[in-house]
């Protein structure tokens, strides 16, 4: 069976791997963590300065089990390294890699397979951003996905039917820089935030013939992460480690706070009142919006509010430094106080957040 | 010519390295030279604080595994380095601080290894930092060039964003800011990233007057036409044309968006084909673009035998003498006194006798009788004369005068005085000192053939020349700014002309005072058409043989296949930013003493400049035998 990979429109791509076996290894640089709705675990990595930059997906059917090669379930190597990927159903992936590919994955679970033969197999790919696919967010009704990219550019997928992938929006540039995060807002399937080093935070309607609205921007500093806190507003984490909260109906500030300053936030996750980050170095936080809100709300930001540290800020309930490298993947346990964490450092850890406050 | 045989240069950018070995093997089945990647993860971002910050790049041995793959591997790759200038310009040092140990370490790595290329991209008009950063490591280490890759557009969102206006600046700006700060650093180079339509040819051919060393085009930027085949619009089309007639690389860029990669190369074979210029002067200036040469100085120093031969080959010049000397016989002898009367032809400054050889042609297709007589003070180059005048010539009444043309005591006087004493500005060779001394022996009413000649000037910028001048060295005898105070011949290739030419001195043969006054002064005001800099004026002439017959070298009216002279370039020391709709105003002197002749020049506006070559202190044109 050929992979449908083959036909890439990229040159040199080699087939070194068959993609239809499990791959040996995982590669070191844990980059994304996903549970999956019935509590099953999606891994991606990569390998970035290795003789080979490829990457490989892994899932493990007991998210503890994770990362010990030896207790995956299935795994499949990739071209290239992986930066983000997001489940569209319990058997379905949507993956991005450093090549620009987008792809489709299908996680067989009924059927037999051999032990050595891949669960996984393509169900489609597009190579059509020109650079690496940064990020990748899912509407919250499975019918359209969104990924952000470093060629600057934003593309709409219809993930909904079962044919091949079909991009229905490319805004090229969508920023001046790259293309850092994208978040859909869960309700319906056209809007979603971005944002880019190009210093900017914007909110998409991909129904408008102008569709995008600058939220938040400063363009002496860059953007590296955006998730949806509530429908009105929007975490955005910035390349100097600050957290700004921005209501998109104002298009205003609400409030700031230090977290990784001067380290740039990388991911942003958001369970109830919890905001979960990870950075350019070995802390996993959560900050407690119902704090942060409290000791830091208010149109004017002064500059005093500006300058508090992840040390000091008390909105910060949670901070655990046990990863070796920089934590690259976040996600919350569905419907539980648990957060995942992956790192460059081939750990993948579990924090118990506790209780949360609706 | 079939298409794989014209020569290209094009590069394939990778955005990743996953694969090294297979991405260079590839390259060749389709069609690419070599290939721009990363040596470091563009994703891979580290501090101090951990382990790996040591391991940070593709390792050494994958790198030079690819000297099996191909003997002259490093011919293959151009490294990609990947800059935030953001964070280079942060008001966090710690940022700062960290931008620039990133960068240090990726240009330590590319040294190490040898690699002789890298590509770095200016993206916003901010990278005082950067700039400085990068010039202090590549002084220290001199083993790569950078092509500082710079997009032709900033890039513009506005059509996606509420409210936004579409960005007004202009990139060369920018461009042109590094270039100054770094000093006209000759390792760094200009790469322009074509980010979107351009049609404006005046800001295109501005570009092309820079050191450009390549282009990167992306592929979504190529239209598809009928036959599904990747294409250019017109502008680009044209654009691109110059750039592969400069033999200056390519670069793709992106996901293959039509049938293959192959299909782009052969896209820049097929304009690379159609670009090919057989024009005379383009062939003859091949090994000369941009080479400085100090003008000649026939009436100081003799030349030699080979300088002959070369301007002898000229297709054009002596074809219009010969129909200036046929023209001004016919008007000067009448049909029925073709058989009685003998038309005397003095050929001042003969050298090997070519313009006698035209005027004897000249006369046989007049069917006018002529007394020709060669007047050359070069007594090594009348050897040659003497010999023509007995195997050539013999059936002709040709006498061979071994003198001075200025001290020489004519038996009688000429009808015809023919003289090709002219220089690249015109009168540099110091063709009026020599034919107003000599038109003591013209018939009153005789024809001087050339009877005119005017120099223009006119404002350029061109980076690459003025670092050739001002890497020229100087002795310390010589005066501080000796270099720039020499007007060179140079044929231009990299340069923008910021405004038209325009007249500058004019001579007129013969004259009517016997001993006119030689010197000159002009002042010329050039209206700036787009922002750019000053780094010196081009000259030019033009010359009119006989009635309207002329040559030229002005670039508008240009006398098509003439390849005997290149323009002339008068430098300035300091370079002169301009921006649109500035005024340029120029000033040129032609002073002259008893043994010399020189020119001074000076700008005045926008800003002034010193007065070059004060007395001839650093360049003179010698009245005398040296």
């Amino acid at each position: 069976m050929e992979s449908p990979r083959k036909n890439l429109n990229i040159i040199g791509v080699e087939q070194q791997f068959d993609f239809n076996m499990v791959p040996p290894n995982i590669d070191k640089h844990l980059e994304f963590v996903e549970i999956s709705s019935d509590g099953e675990l999606l891994l991606g990595s990569s390998n970035l300065n290795g003789c080979y930059w490829t990457g490989s997906i892994w899932y493990f059917l007991e998210p503890g089990n994770a990362p010990q090669r030896e207790k995956v379930y299935s795994g499949l190597n990739c071209d290239s390294g992986i930066c983000d990927g997001k489940f569209l159903s319990e058997n379905k992936v949507i993956i991005g890699e450093d090549l620009g590919m987008v792809s489709i994955l299908h996680l067989h679970k009924d059927k037999t397979f051999k032990k050595e033969h891949s669960k996984f197999t393509v169900e489609s790919s597009r190579s059509e951003h020109d650079h690496a696919v940064l990020s990748v967010s899912v509407s919250g009704d499975k019918q359209k996905a969104v990924t952000g990219s470093m060629d600057k550019c934003i593309k709409v997928w219809d993930v909904s039917s079962n044919k091949d992938l079909q991009s229905e929006h490319t805004y090229r540039p969508a920023h001046k820089d790259h293309v850092t995060s994208v978040a859909m807002k869960q309700e319906g399937s056209t809007v979603f935030a971005s944002c880019s080093l190009d210093g900017a935070a914007l909110l998409w309607d991909t129904r408008m013939p102008k569709p995008a609205q600058v939220i938040y921007e400063d363009v002496a500093i860059g953007l590296k992460s955006v998730a949806w806190y509530t429908d009105n507003q929007l975490v955005i984490g910035s390349t100097l480690g600050e957290l700004c909260v921005s209501d998109t109906r104002t298009r205003g500030l609400t409030s700031q706070t230090n977290v990784s300053s001067p380290r740039p936030i990388h991911r942003i996750v958001v369970h109830k009142n919890f905001v979960a980050v990870c950075s350019d170095d070995t802390y996993v936080r959560v900050i407690d919006m119902n704090k942060l809100s409290s000791s830091e709300s208010g149109d004017s930001i002064t500059s005093s509010t500006i300058l508090s540290n992840s040390v000091t800020n008390p909105a910060v309930i949670y901070s655990d430094g046990k990863h070796k490298d920089y934590v690259r993947g976040l996600t919350w346990a569905p419907d539980s106080g648990t957060l995942i964490s992956c790192a460059w450092d081939r750990q993948v850890l579990s924090h118990n957040i506790g209780p949360v406050i609706s | 010519m079939s298409l794989n045989k014209v020569a290209v240069s094009v590069g394939l950018e990778y955005p990743t390295c996953q694969n090294i070995q297979s991405q260079i093997e590839s390259l060749n089945s389709e069609g690419f030279d070599y290939a721009v990647l990363p040596l470091v993860h563009c994703r891979f971002t580290r501090h101090r604080d951990v382990d790996r910050y040591r391991v940070f790049g593709l390792p050494e041995g994958q790198v030079h595994n690819l000297s099996t793959v191909c003997p002259q591997w490093l011919k293959l790759i151009v490294c990609n380095i990947q800059c935030n200038l953001k964070s280079f310009e942060s008001s966090n040092a710690e940022v700062r601080d960290h931008a620039k140990d990133i960068l240090n370490q990726e240009l330590d790595y590319i040294t190490y290894l040898g690699i002789p290329f890298t590509v770095i991209s200016i993206d916003q008009p901010e990278f005082c930092n950067f700039a400085r950063t990068l010039l202090a490591h590549s002084e220290k280490n001199s083993s790569y060039n950078v092509w500082i890759k710079v997009p032709i557009r900033p890039i513009d969102t506005s059509m996606y964003r509420q409210g936004e206006e579409e960005s007004k600046e202009d990139t060369w700006d920018w461009w042109n800011k590094f270039r100054s700060i770094t000093s006209y650093y000759s390792k760094f180079e200009l790469a322009l990233e074509v980010n979107g339509d351009i049609c404006d040819e005046d800001e295109l051919d501005r570009w092309l007057g820079e050191p450009l060393r390549s282009v990167f085009l992306s592929t979504h930027v190529f239209q598809t036409n009928r036959s599904g085949f990747p294409v250019l619009n017109t502008a680009l089309a044209n654009f691109l044309k110059k750039v592969l007639e400069k033999n200056l690389q390519v670069v793709i860029v992106g996901v293959n968006r039509h049938e293959g990669y192959l299909r782009y190369v052969q896209y820049m074979q097929y304009l690379k084909k159609h670009s090919h210029s057989d024009d005379p002067l383009t062939m003859a200036a091949l090994d000369f673009e941009d080479y400085l040469q100090f003008p000649l100085q026939p009436l100081a120093n003799n030349l030699t035998s080979f300088t002959y031969e070369v301007f002898e080959k000229d297709p054009i010049k002596y074809l219009r003498y010969q129909e200036a000397v046929r023209d001004a016989l016919l008007d000067r002898v009448s049909p029925e006194q073709a058989d009685s009367v003998v038309t005397i032809l003095m050929v001042v400054g003969a050298g090997r006798g070519p313009l006698v050889t035209a005027s004897l042609n000249a006369a046989k297709e007049a069917n006018r009788k002529v007394r020709v007589y060669a007047v050359e003070k070069n007594m090594s180059a009348v050897v040659g004369l003497m010999y023509k005048r007995d195997e050539q010539w013999a059936q002709s009444d040709v006498t061979i005068i071994s003198e001075d043309m200025r001290t020489w005591d004519a038996p009688e006087k000429a009808d015809i005085m023919v003289s090709e004493l002219l220089g690249s500005f015109g009168d540099n060779e110091l063709s009026p000192e020599c034919l107003y001394a000599a038109q003591k022996y013209l018939k009153e009413g005789g024809i001087s053939i050339p009877y005119n000649y005017t120099s223009y000037i006119a404002p350029i910028m061109s980076h690459k020349l003025y670092s050739q001048v001002k890497a020229s060295m100087i002795k310390e005898y010589q005066h501080p700014l000796f270099r720039f105070e020499q007007p060179y011949v140079v044929y231009q290739r990299n340069k923008y002309n910021i405004a038209p030419p325009q007249p500058c001195f004019k001579f007129e043969h013969p004259c009517e005072d016997q001993d006119p006054d030689n010197s000159r002064y002009t002042k010329a005001t050039f209206h700036v058409a787009n922002d750019s800099v000053l780094h010196g004026v081009a000259g030019y002439f033009d010359t009119y043989l006989y009635k309207d017959i002329m040559l030229s070298i002005h670039p508008d009216t240009m006398s098509h296949g003439l390849i005997s002279w290149f323009p002339v370039l008068f430098p300035i020391h300091e370079p002169i930013q301009l921006k649109a709709n500035d005024k340029v105003e120029i000033h040129f002197w032609r002073l002259c003493d008893h043994d010399k002749v020189w020119y001074e020049w000076l700008v005045t506006k926008p800003t002034p400049s010193p007065i070059y070559n004060l007395n001839g202190r650093s360049y003179k044109m010698m009245k005398i035998l040296e």
